[in-house]
């Protein structure tokens, strides 16, 4: 069990909704990894179109805990508007805060985000920022009182994997009772795996499982990484050495 | 006539129409849809009593699949 602003969860990956082949794979997909939590975004509706309702109603019957997203916003203001809209009608104080800074890279900006969180935290919105592996970044979103970080592994929709172990290791480090969430990079289970191993807390990650040959078995063997990372993790790895050691006794040995 | 702006295009308007009421002249019928006018958040309980005005910029949204 884990904790998120005070709600308890069993599983510790995290699941986006989108790119999968039609919403019946997508929900077999978090049925097979037992994905408690999902994310969603806001986008124009056209007038006469159902499409939203459509997506609501299919997501609403998965019965679980909606993290919506501020995704594709590159300003403060954009991001705090659609925070505002989708608790008004996701009816959540959660909120996956998203402000870009380069639309190539989709690199987080990082005072507009530390900006946007300040505003949203005075209002009362539990606050998961997107960000990179800056730990001052960090710092302040933490100082402003953000219980939850999401740190990228690698930009988002590259499938790089964990590009700085060394800096999430650090964030890590520096703060051991912030959850953490690696969002964004993810391609491999092994990468999963390698955050859950640096003692992150939970993994999101969309693209890889989405848009997989078989994004249901994709997701199970996500499950599986997010959840054998955390019991090393917790087990203790063991440290690296520059030389050998034997594991079998020198003492004993047959004179042979 | 007065103009609004709906979602990116300019659209004519009685006057002092409530923006319940635009949204349903205009066809967004559904319940599940998050408005902003101006760039700020209209809460869907205050939509009947939001006054349009001239050049009001209207964003209609709705739940879309996401990452």
């Amino acid at each position: 069990m884990w904790d998120l602003y005070g709600e308890s969860f069993n599983s510790r990956l995290l699941l986006g909704t989108s790119r999968y082949p039609s919403p019946q794979v997508m929900q077999e997909a978090i049925k097979a990894s037992n994905v408690e939590i999902i994310t969603v975004s806001l986008r124009r509706e056209s007038a006469g179109n159902s499409d939203g309702k459509r997506f609501w109603d299919f997501v609403k019957n998965l019965d679980l805990k909606i993290l919506p997203n501020t995704a594709g916003c590159f300003s403060v203001g954009e991001a705090v508007t659609t925070a505002h809209l989708a608790r008004d009608l996701f009816e959540t104080d959660w909120i996956k805060l998203e402000v870009l800074g380069d639309r190539l890279m989709l690199h987080p900006d990082p005072s507009g985000t530390v900006e946007a969180a300040k505003e949203l935290v005075g209002e009362g919105f539990k606050v998961f920022p997107f960000i990179t592996e800056d730990l001052v970044v960090a710092k302040r979103l933490v100082d402003l009182g953000c219980e939850v970080l999401m740190p990228w592994g690698a930009p988002i929709g590259t499938g790089q994997g964990i590009l700085n172990p060394f800096a999430l290791d650090m964030i890590r480090k520096t703060f051991p009772s912030i959850s953490l969430i690696c969002d964004a990079g993810i391609g491999r289970p092994s990468d999963a795996l390698q955050a859950m191993e640096l003692g992150f807390d939970g993994v999101l990650l969309n693209t890889a499982v989405s848009t997989s040959d078989d994004p249901v078995s994709m997701a199970s063997a996500f499950a599986k990484a997010v959840e054998a990372g955390d019991l090393a993790y917790h087990a203790g790895v063991m440290t690296k050495r520059s030389i050998a050691i034997a594991s079998s006794p020198f003492e004993g040995l047959a004179d042979l | 006539m007065q103009k609004v702006t709906l979602n990116g295009k300019e659209v004519p308007m009685s006057n002092q129409m409530d923006l319940e009421s635009f949204l349903f002249a205009n066809n967004y019928k559904e319940k599940y849809i998050a408005v902003a006018v101006n760039k700020l958040s209209v809460p869907r309980s205050l939509l009947n009593t939001h006054l349009l005005k001239d050049g009001d910029k209207i964003e209609v949204l709705s739940p879309m699949a996401g990452g």
